[in-house]
């Protein structure tokens, strides 16, 4: 970073959301003007792709497990999919008409969950950039995703404070909990301990909750 | 291009061919007269000041120097600033024609703004920036320069702009039942039968009989509005303990949820840059926040309707002007206003900024709304 807080040509105060690669050598940045910069942890931060977008503020970034692809999410619906490696844009992914709040890759890389404020959480093929399935179920925006280790299932948290669990394979919700009515900023899966799967959400209510599966024994 | 001269000094010769304007009876405290215009004490010191300022020009005219105006600004005091508005007196010297064609045109804008400041106070009128403006408005260009330096020029001749003559277009208004004792001792019975008054009618309020008054709301209704100098003395003197107003009533604030409505509370609360030396006499540090937040927005079934009416998207401008916000010392981490600092933030994160109406969506409409938020803000105190 230069003395003026710039990094590679970004001002401070740019980049809105972030997303790391698993092995961390690659991190992504949305901006305000719908940018999505890569840069490479490991060369000394430069920067190794600029996707341009039709400019609608960047809200949501994420990169798949491999490193081969970035997704972003845009105030104005927008999807996209990039290639790192050829520096294109894959897919403009239609369905989401209002701002796309987080978006994420499963862990295989095969899918992509959006949401957003239209209130459903849509998943797309990688490959083919089709739509494959519509979550309902949410009453509010959505504002987190996260993907458990094997992709079986998807945790979304939303502004009223609801957290859902959706099975993928039933491309259903089978959990919802209310512990707050205020809104959830953030939700991860943990780490599996033994067999019992477990998450954290933080948010609005000012806490870090952390949940964990009741097992038998 | 100078301007018409109105007046010529004694002993020194103008190039202006107009004769001297009538001077005007100083108006006397106790007199009645009212048959030429009217220019109170404090007005002719303001005068005076002109005049001096003038007379410099004219005689460095004639000595075929370089003619100048002194003008003071203000800039923010090096780091560390504790208020918001401390600030360092800066004299610099606007020079005609001066090194540039754009130090030309601001001494003609500065020697504009003086001849028309100068009329206004003879003749004994308030003139509105507005009015200045449209004087002119092909040399003064935009609003905010007129404003800027009417300012500046109050400043430079330590003055407070009310005796200037120069108000903000009168904007505020005020419906209730109360007294205000003016200046010579009138009495101006104010009452909600007859609907709202103009703040700027009560000019020369001295003290604000709130015996009747129990509580106090500002609605801040104008888009991009902040309170003319006449609304924010008029509610410094009703949060101000005197004797006609022992206890003063809880004055709070509605405003839009946008970062301009809380720049308009801040304004009431703390005052604003360009009035700060002003600012003691027009702050109501007491004025307290009745909305809207962001927890006022999504409560009815509506709420996270797509295309809800009433909710915007943050400009590029709301942004910005967040951003700024968040930097001002009562702002910081652990500043005064932590309350504020976190609607700033959550409106950020939200992304969208709400006009007040949105909770007309309320049964009963805002009016309403407002009613049960101010019965339950007064109830729990």
């Amino acid at each position: 970073m230069d003395k003026e807080g710039r990094y590679n040509g970004n001002k401070a105060g740019e980049a809105w959301a972030i997303a790391l690669s698993e092995d961390g050598q690659y991190l992504g940045s949305t901006s305000y003007d719908g940018r999505i910069n890569i840069w490479d942890v490991f060369a000394n931060g430069a920067k190794i792709r600029e996707f341009e977008t039709k400019g609608s503020f960047g809200m949501a970034i994420d990169l798949s497990l491999d490193g081969r692809f970035t997704a972003s999410g845009h105030e104005n619906g927008s999807v996209y999919i990039f290639s790192n490696d050829t520096g294109r844009l894959l897919h403009s992914l239609p369905g989401l008409v209002n701002s796309v709040r987080s978006v994420a890759f499963s862990p295989g890389g095969k899918l992509l969950a959006a949401a957003g404020h239209s209130k459903v959480i849509a998943l797309y093929d990688v490959s083919s950039g089709e739509q494959v399935a519509n979550l309902l179920g949410h009453g509010a925006w959505i504002l987190s995703l996260d993907w458990s280790d094997t992709g079986e299932f998807l945790l979304s948290g939303a502004f009223d404070g609801k957290l859902k669990v959706w099975s993928i394979d039933q491309r259903a919700c089978v959990a919802t909990h209310t512990e707050t009515d205020m809104a959830l900023w953030s939700v991860k899966w943990l780490p599996k301990i033994g067999r019992s799967e477990g998450f954290a959400t933080a948010g609005a209510n000012r806490s870090i909750s952390l949940y964990r599966e009741a097992t038998g024994g | 291009m100078i301007g018409h001269l109105p007046w010529a000094p004694d002993g020194v010769g103008t190039p202006s061919e107009s004769a001297p304007a009538p001077r005007p009876n100083v108006l006397d405290a106790n007199s009645t007269e009212l048959s030429s215009p009217t220019v109170r004490v404090a007005n002719q010191l303001v005068i005076s000041k002109i005049e001096n300022q003038v007379a410099a020009i004219a005689a460095e005219f004639l000595l075929q120097e370089e003619i100048s105006i002194m003008i003071k600004t203000k800039k923010a005091a090096a780091r560390s600033a504790q208020a918001d508005c401390e600030y360092e007196a800066v004299e610099s010297l606007v020079q005609f024609p001066g090194r540039a064609a754009q130090e030309t045109w601001r001494f003609t804008v500065l020697l504009r703004i003086l001849d028309l400041l100068h009329e206004a106070l003879m003749k004994g009128t308030v003139v509105s920036k507005r009015n200045i403006y449209y004087q002119d408005p092909s040399l003064f260009k935009k609003q905010a320069i007129v404003d800027r330096y009417v300012d500046a020029l109050a400043f430079t001749f330590r003055v407070q702009r009310a005796n200037l003559n120069v108000t903000a277009a009168a904007k505020g208004l005020v419906i209730g039942n109360f007294r205000v004792i003016g200046g010579n001792g009138t009495i101006l019975h104010i009452d909600s039968q007859y609907g709202a008054r103009l703040i700027n009618d009560m000019y020369d309020q001295k003290a604000i009989d709130c015996s009747g008054i129990a509580w106090v709301l500002v609605v801040e209704k104008e888009a991009k509005g902040y309170p003319d100098l006449s609304s924010r003395a008029f509610l410094h003197l009703l949060s101000t303990p005197s004797e006609l107003c022992a206890v003063p009533p809880l004055i709070f604030v509605l405003v839009d949820f946008d970062p301009d409505g809380l720049a308009i509370m801040s304004n009431y609360k703390h005052g604003s840059w360009n009035t700060s030396h002003e600012n003691a006499q027009l702050n109501v540090p007491g004025i307290r926040w009745l909305g809207l937040r962001s927890q006022d927005l999504f409560n009815g079934t509506d709420a996270y309707e797509p295309e809800r009416p009433g909710l915007l998207p943050l400009s590029k401008r709301d942004r910005k002007m967040a951003k700024k916000m968040l930097e001002k010392p009562a702002m910081r981490e652990m500043g005064r206003e932590g309350e504020w600092r976190r609607e700033v933030q959550v409106m950020m994160m939200i992304g969208f900024k709400a006009e007040m109406e949105i909770m007309d969506s309320h049964e009963g409409g805002i009016a309403k709304w407002a009613e049960d938020r101010l019965m339950d803000e007064l109830a729990r105190l």
